[in-house]
């Protein structure tokens, strides 16, 4: 029997041909909210591809370390052993066979994300080399299942290494990335799910595709080499499987090499400002009197963002300290938490948020109604501020939740019942009452020196 | 007593129980080393569903067939089979709160395990043992990826919601129902290794199981 049999025969029989549909399906399922914004961007769609590896890599260790394991579990393995083909062969064509069809699944459904990119992008060009990383670390997962299962042969080490990968990419890819433990940020880049910076303003960066590559085709190796060496027995073959063992570990070493040149971005070093140079743009800019600028890529958001903006400035213009402008901040890289990068220092402009992450429109009204209450619109508000904010965002048509509890859920901004019922009785006044209490107002509530007393 | 020794030793249930205990007392090493925002979410999240696939691959034996031309019912041994080694899962988990006090994150990681087991019961059934872990594993990183904000999301609830837990109930009471029934093994299983077999015989080749 030739390999080429041999490897069709396990594909057909791998578990993993029943996995690749859930793959697909899953990784749909985790870009449809993406896919459905009005913005649809090259940058952020190409990491967005790669981000399947978050469950497809423990998926594939997991069919690894059950396809390993399958022949011993039946009581086959004694009877395996009278065939012709040699062990090593046959470990890597059913890792390849089982691999294969998870890196399939997985290049399908990134094919399907570029592909609607494509089509509706407004901005920047496919960046490929996180999708080339995804592709070899998914195997490097189907490798290191293996080997897991090779060794651990019961019943229980398939979920078991799945679930261990995935502690794994996450510890690693996240909670590293803030020097936990006093450990090296860069330590994080060693996950195929990584957080990576895609923005408009900087690309993607930083490119890390080739030290991954390095490591994860190296990690792939040594893993295949130690199942190899597994069942050597004469000296000959010991010293062949010791230099078998170099090569790889050499290119993993290289890898990680590559991986430490990478300037360290950290999560708790929020005011940290990148090496990169930004990307030129010139802002558009559509509205009056309050003129809203953004990114040409998001140009899409305008027609909806103007008209919020407009119904909620309506009431202040004219009053002194009242915004001039709102303008759209670049982000941060790896903006999971904190500040606004490119905050302005003029109270007149105020900075807006526009995430990929939640509907285009929601953050940015919702910072233009903090930054036309408030001077410091990300620090806290007080109660007044809160009140005239609830009022600017029902204005705006954003629904808001009254109850007080401390979360937010989505399309929702969270008041207290008072501050509500502040809201409230000034919706009830005379459009000219509230337009003179702004100009006496407006610059001792933006500084919160207003009181909820104070509010008509 | 017998029956019940030999139902046990038939499902690698001192293997299970093993695992189990492992799994706990590495939770409480995590939750003691890691104090990251991040951290909490993802333990509660995922290590129920590792315990919950221990639990739902002792479900399983190879002379589940056999078994079922017995005339003696076995609705009281896969009861005292599953309900015991979950109550040794919850009784390890919530003993953590002793070792690393963290009010709220025990609570959840127990019924976050008694949701996942009901999840992996109701695939063991649909798709058999080999696939019983997969559907919990698929689901948990959707709702670790996910924002936490919609209901489906209940493992990511604190320990106080009430939806969350009744969500975590209804599935143990449908994956119990699942395993306790005494429908024929794993039916679902039979089709996927039936189309499989007609793809082997499409492609002229004789099947390989």
């Amino acid at each position: 029997m030739n390999g080429l049999r041999l490897f069709r025969i396990e594909a057909r029989r791998s578990v993993a041909l029943w996995l690749a549909p859930l793959v697909i399906g899953a990784a749909w399922l985790l870009a449809r909210n993406d896919l459905a914004l009005g913005v649809i961007l090259w940058p952020h769609n190409s990491v967005l591809a790669r981000d399947s590896v978050f469950f497809a890599g423990p998926l594939a260790a997991g069919a690894g370390a059950w396809m390993a394991g399958r022949d011993r579990r039946h009581g086959m393995g004694e009877l395996l052993f009278t065939t012709p083909h040699v062990r090593p062969v046959r470990d890597a064509l059913i890792w390849l066979a089982t691999g294969l069809w998870i890196v399939a699944a997985y290049l399908l459904a990134g094919v399907i994300i570029l592909g609607f990119t494509a089509l509706r992008a407004s901005w920047g060009e496919p960046v490929l080399w996180p999708l080339a990383t995804g592709f070899l670390a998914l195997l490097t997962c189907a490798a290191l299942g293996y080997l897991l299962g090779r060794t651990f042969s019961s019943r229980f080490t398939a979920p078991l290494v799945a679930v261990g990968v995935f502690l794994v990419q996450i510890g690693v890819g996240h909670i590293l990335l803030s020097n936990w433990l006093g450990m090296p940020g860069w330590l994080a880049a060693l996950s195929p799910i990584v957080p990576v910076h895609s923005s408009v303003w900087y690309g993607v960066r930083p490119n890390i595709g080739p030290g991954q590559s390095l490591f994860f085709l190296g990690l792939t190796g040594l893993i295949l080499a130690l199942l190899a060496a597994h069942d050597v027995r004469d000296a000959r073959g010991r010293v062949a499987g010791a230099g078998a063992i170099l090569l790889p570990a050499a290119v993993m070493l290289a890898g990680v090499g590559l991986l430490r040149d990478v300037p360290a971005v950290s999560l708790s070093e929020t005011s940290w400002s990148p090496r990169w140079s930004m990307i030129p743009y010139e802002p558009v800019c559509d509205g009056e009197p309050v003129a809203v600028c953004v990114h040409p890529a998001y140009r899409a958001v305008l027609p909806d963002l103007v008209p919020a903006v407009e119904s909620m400035t309506e009431p202040l213009a004219g009053a002194s300290g009242a915004p001039r402008r709102v303008e759209q901040a670049p982000e941060m890289p790896l903006n999971l938490t904190g500040p606004l990068a490119g905050e302005s220092s003029a109270p007149q402009v105020i900075p807006i948020r526009i995430s990929t992450y939640t509907w285009a429109g929601f953050n940015a009204t919702y910072d233009v109604a903090a930054g036309l209450v408030s001077e410091q619109p990300d620090s806290r508000l007080n109660d007044a501020q809160a009140a005239i904010k609830a009022w600017l965002l029902r204005r705006a048509g954003v629904e808001i939740d009254c109850s007080g509890r401390a979360q937010v859920l989505v399309g929702r901004s969270v008041f207290t019942a008072e501050q509500c019922a502040a809201a409230a009785r000034f919706a009830e006044l005379d459009g000219e009452v509230q337009r003179r209490w702004f100009e006496t107002q407006l610059p001792a509530l933006r500084k919160g020196q207003l009181g909820p007393e104070l509010l008509p | 007593m017998r029956p019940l020794w030999l139902y046990l030793r038939s499902r690698s249930s001192r293997q299970a129980l093993l695992r189990i205990l492992a799994l706990a007392a590495l939770t409480w090493l995590l939750l003691w080393l890691g104090e990251e925002s991040v951290f909490v979410p993802l333990l509660q999240t995922m290590m129920p569903v590792a315990v919950a696939s221990v639990i739902g691959l002792s479900a399983d034996s190879p002379f589940a067939e056999l078994e079922e031309t017995t005339s003696r019912s076995r609705v009281l041994l896969r009861l005292a089979h599953l309900g015991g080694l979950l109550l040794v899962a919850a009784v390890a988990l919530r003993l953590g709160d002793f070792v690393v006090p963290q009010p709220g994150s025990w609570p959840a990681l127990v019924r976050n395990t008694l949701g996942y087991t009901g999840l992996t019961l109701v695939a063991w059934r649909l798709f058999g043992a080999p696939y019983s872990w997969v559907l919990p594993l698929l689901y948990a990183s959707l709702v670790f990826a996910s924002s936490g904000a919609h209901l489906w999301a209940w493992p990511l609830y604190e320990p106080g919601e009430q939806e969350a837990l009744m969500a975590a109930l209804a599935l143990l009471g449908v994956g119990m129902a699942c395993a306790l029934s005494p429908v024929p093994f794993a039916p679902a299983q039979g089709r996927m290794v039936g189309a499989r077999i007609a793809l082997n015989r499409r492609s002229g080749r004789q099947s390989n199981r």
